[in-house]
C-alpha cells in the first residue's frame, strides 16, 4: 500500500458486506457520510470485497474506495488493527459506521485506540458539525458536539436512506494489505451453527408486522405470517405474546427484546407499554390497529386503525393478495 | 476466580425523564431507581457460577448518584460478595468514554479480576458501546450478547454461545476478559431473606476519585469528548385516525403496505 494515495481529513464509511457486496445499511453510510456538511471533506468507502464495485461505489458518492482480503474475517480484532493502523497513517476526521453489533464493538475501541469522539445511533447531521442521536428510547433527542478527532459515529438503519446515483462521478481505488502479525484475534469462532430463519429478522427488516395480546389467540398469528410473507417482511410481537408462549422470544419487540426502526411498522392489537413504545419510534411510519383508540400506541402512531384486528387481518391478506 | 459485575442504576421506566437545564445531564434526584434489565442477567450469570463454585467472588460495581447504592444493596441481598459505588459530583455529564475509563480505574483497583460482565445494552442510553470500550481500556478481548456461557476455570477459558442473524455463534477466549450478557435461560432471581439479612455485614463501599487515581479533569463533563449541547423533544406523531369495517380499513390499508414493500 502507498500511504501517499490517502486522502487526508477524509469521512471514511466503513462497510460492511454479505455475499459479496456491501449491505444496504453500509451504503446508507455513504448517504450520512455526504450529509456530514464538511464540504470538500473526501468520502471514503473502506471495506472487503469493495474493489470490484468500485465504479458503483464512486457514482453512489464515495472519491476513494479502499478494499482488500485484510478486512474480510468475520472476528472484531483483525478488522481493528487494519482499521487502526490505516487511521494512524491517513488521519480520517470521521469514521462512520453501521450500527450492528459487530460494528458497535469495532466503534467503540476505535475511539478509544484513536481518543476520538464516540456517538452512537445518529440519525442526523446539524451545520456546525453538530450530530442528533436518540436518547431514551427517542422520547428526546440529544444534538452532540465532537471536542476531540476522529469522529467515531454509528449510524442508524434506515435514518439516512439510500444514496443518490451519478454513474458520471469517479474516483480512485486503492487496494491494501497488512502483516500478518496483525491479523490474530484473541477471540476464536469455534462453530456456526446456520439457521434457516421463515422470515427476515426483525431489526432488519424493511416492514415489521408485530401482533399483541388483542389478537386473541396464537393461531391469529398465521395471518401476519401470511402477511408476512407476502411484503417479504418480518412477524414481531409484544412481550406479554412472548410471555404467554405464543411467540419465541427472537420476535420480541421492545428494550427488553429488539429494538426497531423498520421503514414501516404495523402494530396489531398492542396496547403499546413503554418499554415497547420505546423501541419502535427509530420506526419511519407506524400504523396501529386497535379495538381501543385510547390504547397509547395509537396516540403515538401515524396511522391509528380503530377496529378489530382479528376480521381485519384476513381481509387485509386478501387485499394483499389482489394487488399482486 | 473474581468476577466483576457492572450494573447501571436507572430510573424506573415510567418515571418521568426530565434533564438539568444547566447541564443537560439527567435529573434523577426523587426517581426511583434499579438495575437495568440486562444487567440483571449479568448479575444471575455470575452469582450462577458462584452457586456452584462458593469460592467465587462476585463483586458488584457501579458509577452513579448517591441512591445508587439502594441497586447494589438489592445485589448483595442476592448474593453478591462486595458491592462498590464509585460515586463523586465531578463524574457527572461523562461520556462512554469517560465512564469506561472511570470503571476501568475501579476494576484495576481490585485488582486479579478474571472476568467482566456488563448487560448487553442500558436501558435508557442503550448504546451497547460501553462493553467494547472498557475491554479495550483494560486491553482485553470482548465476547458480546452472551446467552449460554460455561467457565472453564482449569484452562482460564470462557465459552460463550450467542444467537446471531440466521446463525448460531459459539466463541471461546481467555480470561481475563469482558462478557456483555443477552438473555440467558435462568431468570433473574430475588434476593433471599437470609440474603437480606446478611447484607448488615456487607456494606457497599463508596470509592472516590482520589480513591482511583483518577483527578476530575480526566471525567465527568470536562473530559467528555462527546459534549451534549442541546436536547430536543423528538417530534411528536400525530395520528390520522381511520374508522369502518374492516373490509374499509383493509382497502385503506393495503396500499399503505404496497408502496413500502
Amino acid at each position: 500500500m502507498d500511504a501517499t494515495n490517502l486522502l487526508p481529513g477524509s469521512i471514511w464509511a466503513v462497510m460492511e458486506s454479505a455475499g459479496g457486496l456491501p449491505t444496504m445499511r453500509s451504503l446508507e453510510l455513504l448517504t450520512a457520510g455526504r450529509q456530514l456538511g464538511m464540504a470538500g471533506r473526501p468520502l471514503v468507502a473502506i471495506g472487503m470485497g469493495l474493489m470490484g464495485i468500485a465504479p458503483r461505489l464512486f457514482g453512489l458518492g464515495a472519491d476513494q474506495v479502499i478494499g482488500g482480503d485484510s478486512l474480510a474475517s468475520d472476528a472484531v480484532e483483525p478488522k481493528l488493527a487494519v482499521l487502526t493502523q490505516l487511521a494512524q497513517v491517513a488521519m480520517p476526521e470521521v469514521i462512520l459506521l453501521e450500527n450492528t453489533p459487530a460494528a458497535q464493538e469495532l466503534a467503540g475501541r476505535l475511539a478509544v485506540r484513536l481518543n476520538g469522539s464516540l456517538v452512537s445511533d445518529c440519525i442526523a447531521f446539524e451545520a456546525g458539525r453538530l450530530i442528533v442521536h436518540p436518547i431514551f428510547g427517542d422520547l428526546m433527542r440529544a444534538t452532540v458536539m465532537p471536542r476531540s478527532w476522529p469522529l467515531i459515529a454509528t449510524v442508524r438503519s434506515g435514518a439516512f436512506g439510500p444514496p443518490q446515483d451519478d454513474p458520471e462521478r469517479s474516483g480512485d481505488v486503492l487496494e491494501f494489505d497488512v502483516s500478518a502479525a496483525n491479523m490474530d484475534s484473541r477471540v476464536s469462532l469455534m462453530q456456526v451453527i446456520e439457521r434457516a430463519l421463515a422470515f427476515a429478522p426483525i431489526a432488519e427488516a424493511r416492514i415489521v408486522v408485530a401482533g399483541g395480546m388483542g389478537l386473541g389467540d396464537p393461531a391469529t398469528f398465521q395471518w401476519l405470517e401470511a402477511i408476512a410473507t407476502a411484503l417479504q417482511g418480518a412477524v414481531g410481537c409484544s412481550r406479554a405474546v412472548v410471555e404467554a408462549g405464543w411467540r419465541p422470544y427472537s420476535e420480541q419487540i421492545g428494550l427488553t427484546g429488539q429494538t426497531i426502526a423498520p421503514s414501516l411498522y404495523l402494530a396489531c392489537g398492542i396496547h403499546g407499554a413503554s418499554q415497547h413504545l420505546d423501541g419502535i419510534r427509530g420506526s419511519r411510519t407506524i400504523i396501529a390497529i386497535n379495538n381501543d383508540p385510547h390504547a397509547p400506541l395509537m396516540k403515538q402512531a401515524d396511522v391509528a386503525m380503530v377496529g378489530d384486528a382479528k376480521e381485519l387481518l384476513p381481509a387485509l391478506l386478501q387485499e394483499l393478495r389482489k394487488a399482486n | 476466580m473474581k468476577v466483576v459485575v457492572c450494573i447501571k442504576h436507572v430510573p424506573e421506566p415510567l418515571e418521568p425523564r426530565r434533564l438539568r437545564p444547566e447541564s443537560l445531564t439527567m435529573l434523577r434526584e426523587g426517581l426511583q431507581g434499579m438495575s437495568g434489565y440486562w444487567d440483571d442477567f449479568a448479575l444471575e450469570q455470575a452469582l450462577l457460577w458462584q452457586d456452584e463454585t462458593p469460592e467465587i467472588e462476585v463483586v458488584v460495581l457501579t458509577m452513579g448518584p448517591p441512591d445508587a447504592s439502594d441497586t447494589l444493596k438489592k445485589a448483595l441481598a442476592k448474593g453478591a460478595t462486595r458491592g462498590i459505588l464509585i460515586e463523586a459530583g465531578e463524574l457527572e455529564g461523562s461520556d462512554l468514554l469517560a465512564t469506561g475509563r472511570t470503571l476501568a480505574a475501579g476494576i484495576e483497583k481490585l485488582g486479579g479480576v478474571d472476568l467482566v460482565l456488563l448487560g448487553q445494552r442500558s436501558l435508557d442510553g442503550s448504546t451497547a458501546m460501553l462493553g467494547p470500550v472498557l475491554a479495550e481500556l483494560l486491553g482485553w478481548p470482548l465476547i458480546a450478547r452472551g446467552e449460554r456461557i460455561i467457565v472453564n476455570a482449569a484452562q482460564r477459558a470462557v465459552y460463550v454461545q450467542r444467537e446471531a442473524t440466521g446463525r448460531v455463534e459459539r466463541l471461546s477466549c481467555n480470561w481475563p476478559a469482558v462478557l456483555t450478557i443477552g438473555r440467558i435461560a435462568s431468570p433473574p432471581r430475588l434476593p433471599s431473606f437470609r440474603g437480606i439479612m446478611g447484607t448488615a455485614k456487607k456494606p457497599v463501599e463508596t470509592w472516590r476519585l482520589a480513591d482511583l487515581g483518577l483527578t476530575p479533569a480526566e471525567v465527568g463533563s470536562e473530559a467528555a469528548h462527546a459534549r451534549i449541547t442541546a436536547v430536543t423533544p423528538s417530534p411528536p406523531r400525530t395520528p390520522r385516525v381511520l374508522e369502518g369495517t374492516a373490509q374499509d380499513l383493509a382497502q385503506q390499508l393495503a396500499p399503505l403496505l404496497l408502496q413500502e414493500r
